[in-house]
């Protein structure tokens, strides 16, 4: 089957969405537990070979590689109902267990070690797939081991598979709540960088929105990590909706983000989800048409990534894609879009075309929803950019302190130096100076400008 | 009461008075005082005794009671009463008479009664009714009526008047059978006049064998052949005998004239046609101009034989025309029998030596009366031959319905008979072909034609067509539209879709209906066929709708359509096109058609297609299109999809060329959209790989993502109105028509009607050739702008590689202790570098500006001219294509014609944009 995609999940945060994510696509794809089609779901015209493959005997394994330093998260997936679905073989723990102590450089550092045996599983993968498209890595930047063995991967897969896509979802910490990360700075920071230079698309869900809107819109006053995840998964499978019912359009990942993303380092996107319940049955009494959920999902109220109002800069949209799904009148999608266009209801960016692209697509028969029509948002807007400042402000604070360095220094990276994270800071500076120049009609002939001040 | 004098007047009031009430003498006493009481009275009617007005306000009453033969009688009675002198005081008579036949306590009693009492005095066997039996009177003499004619509803006159006696008579004002030999009929009068005419026939028959049984007495005679009255204001004398046998004999001539043949005197004229007394012989004028008249018929008659003559033979005419003559012949049946009666009579009256004057017999003037009725019969006959010269089938049925159009009552049922008889075979072949889609129609004459060349792939399309002159005038347009269809539909069921399968049509319409079949046909322009033809034509075409959807799986294959041909799986596009991508690359002339389909089975195989019905799979094939000179695999390739069997009647070959057209457009906009995701791929791999070594690159590359970007744009927006503006809208519209189309027409209709608008829309019909030149243009540059990108990344790579090679280089003599470079080696380096960034990278700039200004001029240019199109959906395009007014600000002319063209739209739709 071709267009395959392997999924990564690293760390506790990668696992546990991970572990969601392949929930849902199992209720949607009438996949039991065991990796058995349901009877009611045999005659599907779903396609399931992207992100599954049919074992010996009929059991649908994931295409996906379950990676930790530490076993508890990956236990309770294996003490979970859902323990016979993935490929044992593709479990890769650490053998000391011990984790990466939220140590970027640790997690970095022993995804150099593992990596023979890591690569062992993902070779076997990708020898397995017909036309692998690329790889999907689940995992948080703030951690040890999403963010620190994540790196790792991202750069080694880069190399490996140099024509191969790597989307990551990467969670973004919680800026709300103090973490008990206190390195999480310098983490997020030497993650940002790999994502950055090495993967070609970052869905960013950010834990500060998500708990705002897990709060806020869903009146949950202290949302747990499943509730949040629960989120998480529905935009992840929401999100390949089209690569599993294929249709006219978007049907391979690459011709789904390579519109979103018109230059290679402005592939940080934004996500937004409408109507947003948990729970099922908690029935909105709203209608829902086409221009609703379109004209919702430019809300920044749904959108999950948390992003500052930045006055000087004329924050823009790059490119919106949505997709809808349900019961939609195609002929309604024209009339949305026109009254967006005449509600001025998008910024678009000054320099080139741009325009709301949308997909309609299938929806699973199996799961009932609430709502006749839903849509995800994934936009790539300018203002990602102060997430990434945030970040920078932290790291800043941290590094002037010069504070919590010892754990990196005690790795090779920082033994000698710190340029690692003087480079890295640099690199995030200059993805942050793209999108503000993204802002502007000058954005054309921006790296003329670089050049001509990298030549002087 | 005995003791009472009959002779007295007291006497004659008890036997009155007795007979009135019909009871015995001894019972009447208390009637008897009563009317003693009521002549004692004194009292006179208020009313002037003017005995003409009486007998007319009898006469009058007599009609309104529909009993004009009564009328008749009594006026008759009255004169001889007036000439006779018997009765001095008969106003008194008549006033009393006519006051009792309305009496409060007899109003049922009749006037026959009355008149039974007022010829108290005549003998008893003249009062009977005119319908009176008299026992031993041969019966075939007694009536006219054909035998049977009531139940057979034949034509013939007493068809006629058994048909109108059920028709509510309008009461004619007078009678004035008393006042003239012809009476002038009105249409009101009509009615009755036909029905007198039957009662006067058997009167006049019955009234001969009186003679015989009669008791000599004079008045026996008299009563009765009071109908022949006309004769008597003609002749002066009933003792004229110098005429008596020339009206015989003229008679006789008549009857011969009347079918035709040369009487003695009367001669048909060939010169003048028409019939002719002979001049030599001594006729009264006024008996020449009854003859004149009379021999009408006698032309009539042979003008309709001739026809029918001619053309019972004529196996050309058709079962139409021969149903018409049969209808003809059995009228003229009809006349002869009538004819039979008066020679009948005649012939009798000659052997009985009955004078013509004497009343008793036929004469020239009771013989225009009473062919009055058969006259106007053949006249509207002749009239029909006329008219139905050289006409056959439909046509002549129409000319026949066309004379339906008349106020006369009785010529109207002529009509109706007659149109009956002869849509009679329409109707049986209709029947056939309703329900059984045979057409049996050797003579052409029905309105549905078959051409037997046409092969059964195009049988619903070409093979049955209406015969427009066919059309009989009672089938409306609509209803032969749907005739056709019915037993097209049944045949096509029949031979394309071999469904042998009774039909159970007849049943439904039958038990729709609950009446029987004569009925269904005989009325022809009510409701009831309407309804049968409705109820057929939803029963066959929902049998037919049945089979193509559960055997021929049509919705499948409309979806299959959709999803090959019109590139909805996605997935399997995709993958073909990735399979096929080093194939189609090559020159068109270098391609094998059986690799292509080895590849086609691939795709199939590794996709969703798979679970597709492998009936539809092995449908699925690789066309070539015809190779022009320079033409690349892409440009020929395409799709096919074969059908056969009834699904063909949808999907003919020309809506298959309209889908490979479309197939070719959207297989290369898919190309554009999957080069682009190349390049994009490939912009994001090499970034990543060059900007390392080869910084210098970087606006370069800045300004290839930046205007690739906006080609990815463009496509996808392209891609995007393609596929909710035009197929998912299109598509929406066809499956909701398609699931209501109550027949394949329809189905055929809307399925055309998907097609064209996806060709409109696609920038595929004559309208639209500059705007689709326009966009290959822009379609090429991507494709020039990707193999100018291409070498840019060959050479940049070739670059990085010699860097790449040349630090190696320092690394491994630094390593092994030397000097890092050489002055040379770095010399060498520093000027290949300027080399590759002077030369280079300001030549691929450059080139790269120039294709960029190119595109983005095409693409304005498109933008202009979309705007300029009448289509407005087209508009739906450039609004997404420039979405942000990217492209207004550039171009200060798309503004304007841009808004130009918003308030053409807005003036046009009546509502703000």
């Amino acid at each position: 089957m071709p267009r395959e995609i392997i999924t990564l999940q690293l760390g506790q945060c990668g696992n546990q969405i991970g572990m969601e994510f392949w929930k849902q696509l199992c209720m949607e794809h009438g996949i039991s537990p065991e990796g058995i089609l349901e009877d009611y779901a045999t005659e599907g015209t779903d396609r399931k070979d992207v992100f599954f493959y049919q074992a010996d005997d009929e059991h649908y394994i994931p295409r996906a590689v379950l990676l930790d330093l530490e076993p508890r998260v990956i236990n309770t997936i294996l003490n979970s109902p859902y323990a016979n679905l993935y490929n044992p073989e593709n479990i890769y723990m650490s053998t000391h267990g011990g984790g990466a102590g939220n140590n970027w450089a640790s997690g970095y550092a022993q995804g150099e070690k593992v990596q023979e045996e890591v690569f062992d599983i993902i070779d076997r993968e990708a020898d397995g797939s017909d036309s692998l498209e690329g790889f999907v890595i689940c995992h948080s930047i703030a951690g040890g081991t999403g963010s620190g063995m994540g790196s790792y991967m991202v750069e080694k897969l880069n190399d490996r598979f140099p024509k191969k896509l790597i989307q990551t979802y990467s969670v973004f910490p919680n800026q709300d709540e103090i973490s008990d990360v206190v390195v999480q700075p310098y983490n997020s920071l030497l993650t940002l960088k790999r994502l950055t230079q090495n993967a070609d698309c970052v869905v960013v869900l950010d834990n500060t929105a998500l708990n705002r809107i897990a709060v806020d819109r869903l009146h949950i006053q202290n949302p747990s990590f499943s509730q949040i995840n629960s989120l998480v998964s529905t935009i992840m499978s929401t999100s390949t909706t089209t690569l599993r019912y294929p249709g006219y359009m978007n049907n391979d990942l690459i011709g789904l983000i390579a519109s979103l993303i018109p230059t290679p380092r402005l592939h940080f996107l934004m996500t937004g989800y409408t109507p947003l319940t948990t729970d099922q049955k908690a029935a909105s009494v709203r209608k829902t048409t086409v221009l609703d959920v379109m004209r919702r999902l430019l809300q920044p109220k749904n959108m999950m990534v948390s992003t500052d109002r930045i006055r000087h800069i004329n924050h823009c949209f790059i490119s919106i894609l949505n997709i809808i799904q349900g019961e939609v009148d195609p002929t309604q999608v024209h009339k949305s879009l026109q009254r967006i266009r005449e509600r001025k209801l998008a910024q678009f960016i000054p320099w080139g075309p741009a325009s709301i692209q949308v997909a309609l697509s299938r929806k699973s028969p199996y799961v009932q929803s609430a709502h006749r029509v839903s849509g995800l948002m994934l936009a790539n807007h300018t203002s990602i950019s102060s997430l990434f400042e945030r970040c920078l402000k932290q790291y800043d604070k941290l590094r002037k302190r010069e504070a919590f360095l010892e754990q990196f220094r005690k790795e090779n990276m920082f033994k000698e130096n710190l340029d690692e994270l003087d480079n890295s800071r640099e690199v995030v500076q200059q993805l942050v100076d793209e999108y503000h120049a993204a802002t502007r009609p000058d954005y054309i002939s921006w790296g003329a400008q670089e050049a001509a001040e990298g030549r002087s | 009461m005995s003791k009472v004098d009959m002779k007295s007047p007291a006497g004659l009031l008890h036997s009155l008075v007795c007979r009135i009430t019909e009871k015995k003498e001894d019972d009447v006493s208390p009637h008897f005082q009563y009317a003693l009481r009521v002549l004692g009275s004194h009292f006179t009617p208020s009313v002037e005794s003017d005995e003409f007005q009486l007998a007319e306000r009898i006469k009058r009453k007599l009609v309104k009671q529909r009993r004009e033969g009564d009328a008749a009688r009594f006026a008759e009675l009255h004169r001889k009463l007036q000439s006779n002198n018997v009765v001095k005081n008969r106003w008194a008579i008549l006033y009393l008479l006519y006051n009792l036949s309305h009496g409060p306590d007899r109003p049922g009693i009749k006037i026959t009664a009355g008149e039974a009492l007022f010829g108290q005095g005549l003998p008893t066997d003249a009062t009977s009714t005119p319908f009176y039996h008299v026992p031993g009177m041969p019966g075939p003499l007694r009536t006219p009526m054909p035998p049977g004619g009531d139940t057979t509803g034949s034509s013939g006159i007493s068809s006629i008047h058994t048909a109108d006696r059920s028709d509510p008579t309008p009461t004619p004002q007078s009678f004035p059978a008393s006042y003239g030999p012809t009476p002038g009929i009105t249409p009101a009068q009509a009615a009755a006049q036909r029905q007198a005419l039957g009662n006067r026939l058997a009167l006049s028959l019955s009234s001969r064998q009186q003679p015989h049984l009669g008791n000599g007495d004079m008045s026996v005679a008299t009563v009765p052949s009071g109908r022949g009255t006309a004769s008597l204001s003609l002749r002066p004398g009933a003792d004229n005998t110098s005429f008596e046998l020339s009206e015989a004999a003229l008679l006789r001539d008549v009857l011969f004239v009347f079918q035709g043949i040369n009487g003695k005197i009367i001669k048909m004229s060939s010169t003048a046609d028409r019939f002719v007394i002979d001049r030599k012989v001594g006729v009264p004028q006024a008996w020449r101009d009854l003859l004149g008249k009379l021999s009408e018929l006698g032309w009539l008659h042979n003008k309709i034989r001739k026809f029918v003559d001619s053309k019972i033979s004529d196996r050309a005419l058709g079962l139409v025309g021969q149903s018409f003559c049969a209808a003809l012949q059995h009228e003229l049946t009809e006349y002869y029998r009538l004819v039979a009666v008066l020679d009948a009579q005649v012939q009798q009256d000659q052997d009985l030596g009955v004078s013509v004057g004497s009343g008793g017999g036929l004469t020239l003037r009771r013989l225009v009366v009473w062919s009055y009725e058969p006259l106007q019969r053949l006249k509207t006959l002749a009239c029909l031959v006329d008219s139905c010269k050289g006409k056959k089938g439909g046509a002549l049925a129409s000319v026949v319905h066309s004379y339906m159009q008349t106020g006369d009552p009785s010529l109207r049922s002529l009509v109706k008979h007659t149109l009956n008889v002869v849509s009679q075979p329409i109707w049986e072949i209709m029947e056939q072909w309703i329900y059984e889609g045979d057409l049996e129609d050797n003579y052409q004459e029905y309105f549905v034609a078959s051409d037997p060349t046409v092969k059964e792939d195009r049988l619903w399309h070409d093979k049955y067509s209406l015969r427009k002159s066919m059309i009989p005038a009672f089938i409306t347009r609509e209803q032969a539209d749907k005739i056709l269809l019915i037993g097209k539909t049944i045949n096509f069921i029949r031979q394309v879709c071999r469904d042998r399968s009774p039909l159970k049509t007849k049943a439904v319409v039958k038990t729709g209906e609950a009446e029987e079949e004569g009925d269904l046909f005989t009325r022809d322009v009510d409701g009831s066929l309407q309804q049968v033809i409705d109820t057929a034509y939803r029963e066959t075409s929902r049998i037919l709708l049945d089979i193509l959807h559960t055997k021929y799986k049509f919705m499948d294959h409309l979806k299959a359509m959709r999803r090959y041909l019109l590139l909805g799986q996605g997935d399997f596009i995709r993958h073909l096109m990735d399979l096929l991508e080093p194939d189609l690359n090559k020159p068109a002339s270098t391609l094998y058609l059986h690799n292509l389909t080895g590849i086609l089975e691939t795709a199939i195989r590794a996709t969703n297609a798979q679970f597709d019905d492998p009936d539809i799979l092995k449908r699925i094939d690789v066309r070539l299109l015809e190779v022009s000179p320079g033409d690349c695999g892409w440009d020929v390739f395409s799709l096919d999809y074969h059908v056969d069997g009834p699904i063909n009647t949808v999907f003919t070959p020309e809506t298959k060329i309209q889908y490979l057209r479309v197939f070719n457009f959207l297989w290369r906009a898919k190309r554009m959209e999957y080069t682009l995701t190349e390049i994009w791929k490939d912009q994001m791999t090499i970034h990543k790989l060059l900007l390392k070594t080869v910084p210098e690159l970087a606006s370069l590359l800045h300004r290839c993502h930046i205007l690739s970007s906006e080609m990815v744009h463009f496509i996808n927006q392209m891609q995007y109105y393609i596929t909710f503006e035009v197929l998912e809208c299109s598509w929406d519209e066809l499956w909701k028509k398609v699931k209501e189309s109550p027949d394949l027409d329809h189905v055929i209709a809307s399925h055309q009607v998907f097609l064209d608008a996806i060709i409109q829309h696609c920038l595929l019909d004559d309208e639209s050739r500059e705007l689709l030149t326009q966009l290959r243009t822009i379609f090429d540059l991507i494709i020039k702008f990707q193999s100018a990108e291409n070498t840019m990344y060959k050479k940049a790579e070739e670059e990085m590689n010699l860097r790449l090679r040349f630090l190696r280089r320092i690394q491994e003599n630094t390593e092994k202790g030397k000097w890092g470079v050489t002055e040379l080696d770095e010399e060498e380096e520093k000027t290949r570098m300027e080399e590759f960034r002077d030369k280079f990278l300001s030549k691929t700039t450059s080139q790269l500006r120039v294709i960029s200004q190119s595109y983005q001029d095409m693409v304005q240019n498109f933008l202009l001219m979309l705007n300029e199109h009448t289509d407005a959906s087209l508009r739906f395009l450039s609004f997404r294509l420039d979405f942000n007014g990217h492209y207004h600000q550039r171009e200060p002319k798309l503004n304007r014609s841009l808004s130009v063209s918003y308030a053409r739209t807005r003036r046009r739709s009546g509502k703000d944009p």
